[in-house]
């Protein structure tokens, strides 16, 4: 209950954002990390291997840790400004690369491998975004600004600009034509 | 005043919503937030022991859950314009129910986007880590199994599975 009322307790934002920033600099004490980078909520840290976080990367505070797991001899590399919802869990026993600017949505979960199967490495575009409880399967590459939409289940890879849909997750016939600023 | 001492430990936890119906009862940890309306009808059950429960309203919101509805752990409703849940829902473990996108999909990803209201009529069961997405109505009876996403209108009494949903079965009559 006393936990329970100081998590409520409300701070001024220039507070909580250097709050934010003590929080990152302690909880990725251990990884390469970059200018800027904000943890509002806690973040379970289990690096082993290599792990790398950009600059004026984000996690938000929410219901559950966001959670990075990096194996041994496994690299783990997060590109500057991107965005995690909680309850993300990256998982990486030889390579998983997020590019800059990436979006995660809550309870999104990536792994280069399922119960220890030979790993297979996936990357993630710029500016893509995942949604809501979408999974990504070892082995999958999302193109620059893909979406993958909430709840899906992506096996194969995702070109630039397209969005993947469903479980098993299929891509969406038309592109995401319009240009936008990153 | 209050039934039992478990009503007055649930009212505290629930202060910040807007109305409480009687004889609610919570276990383990709610958050709510936001700084819109939030009801909670009578009889409502939330079981945040294992995994916190969300209730959020944005400004000008209004998030509405009917009377004997039960929230199961990790359930989040998140509503930017409305979210309203009938009477005697059940939505199972870490069921997300939300009427925005949050980001557009087809433009510039941090502009505001519109909100579409979700509506959940009444006896509606959301199966374990179902998503109801923004524009969905779930009319009264419909069952989403687990692992459901769901964006459209559907039909009373119909069963829903899979992502993008399909229905299983029919009603007869």
């Amino acid at each position: 209950m006393v936990l329970d009322l100081l998590r409520r307790l409300e701070l001024p934002q220039p507070a909580r954002h250097v709050v934010s920033r003590l929080r990152a600099l302690w909880l990725f004490r251990h990884a390469a990390v970059g200018r800027k980078t904000l943890a509002a909520g806690h973040v379970k840290v289990d690096a082993r291997g290599a792990l790398e976080i950009g600059e004026g990367t984000y996690f938000v505070s929410g219901l559950v840790p966001c959670r990075l797991v990096v194996h041994p001899g496994g690299r783990l590399h997060i590109g500057s400004r991107c965005t995690f919802n909680y309850g993300v869990t990256l998982e990486a026993r030889r390579e998983v690369v997020i590019g800059d600017g990436c979006m995660f949505g809550s309870w999104v979960h990536i792994t280069d491998s399922i119960d220890g199967s030979t790993p297979k490495p996936v990357r993630l575009g710029a500016g893509s975004w995942v949604a809501h409880g979408a999974v990504i399967n070892p082995g999958v590459t999302l193109g620059e600004r893909a979406v993958v939409s909430a709840g899906s289940v992506v096996t194969q890879d995702v070109p630039a600009r397209m969005m993947a849909i469903g479980n098993p997750a299929r891509i969406a016939s038309q592109a995401l034509t319009r240009t936008e600023k990153t | 005043m209050f039934a039992s001492l478990d009503e007055l430990a649930a009212r505290a936890r629930l202060w910040r919503c807007a109305q409480v119906g009687a004889r609610v009862r919570v276990r383990g940890r709610v958050v709510v937030h936001g700084h819109g309306r939030i009801v909670v009808g009578d009889d409502v059950s939330l079981d945040g022991r294992e995994v916190p429960i969300e209730l959020f309203a944005g400004p000008g919101a209004e998030l509405v859950i009917g009377d004997g509805c039960v929230l199961a752990a990790g359930v989040s409703l998140e509503a930017h314009r409305k979210v309203a849940l009938g009477p005697r829902c059940t939505l199972d473990r870490l069921a997300k129910v939300m009427d925005s996108n949050f980001h557009a999909v087809n433009a510039d990803r941090l502009a505001p986007v519109t909100p579409a209201p979700v509506l959940l009529d009444e006896g509606v069961k959301v199966g374990e880590r179902s998503i109801v997405l923004p524009g969905a109505h779930l009319e009264a009876g419909v069952t989403l199994l687990p692992y459901t996403v769901v964006s459209r209108r559907v039909r009373a009494g119909a069963t829903l599975r899979g992502c993008p949903a399909r229905a299983v079965e029919k009603v007869k009559g």
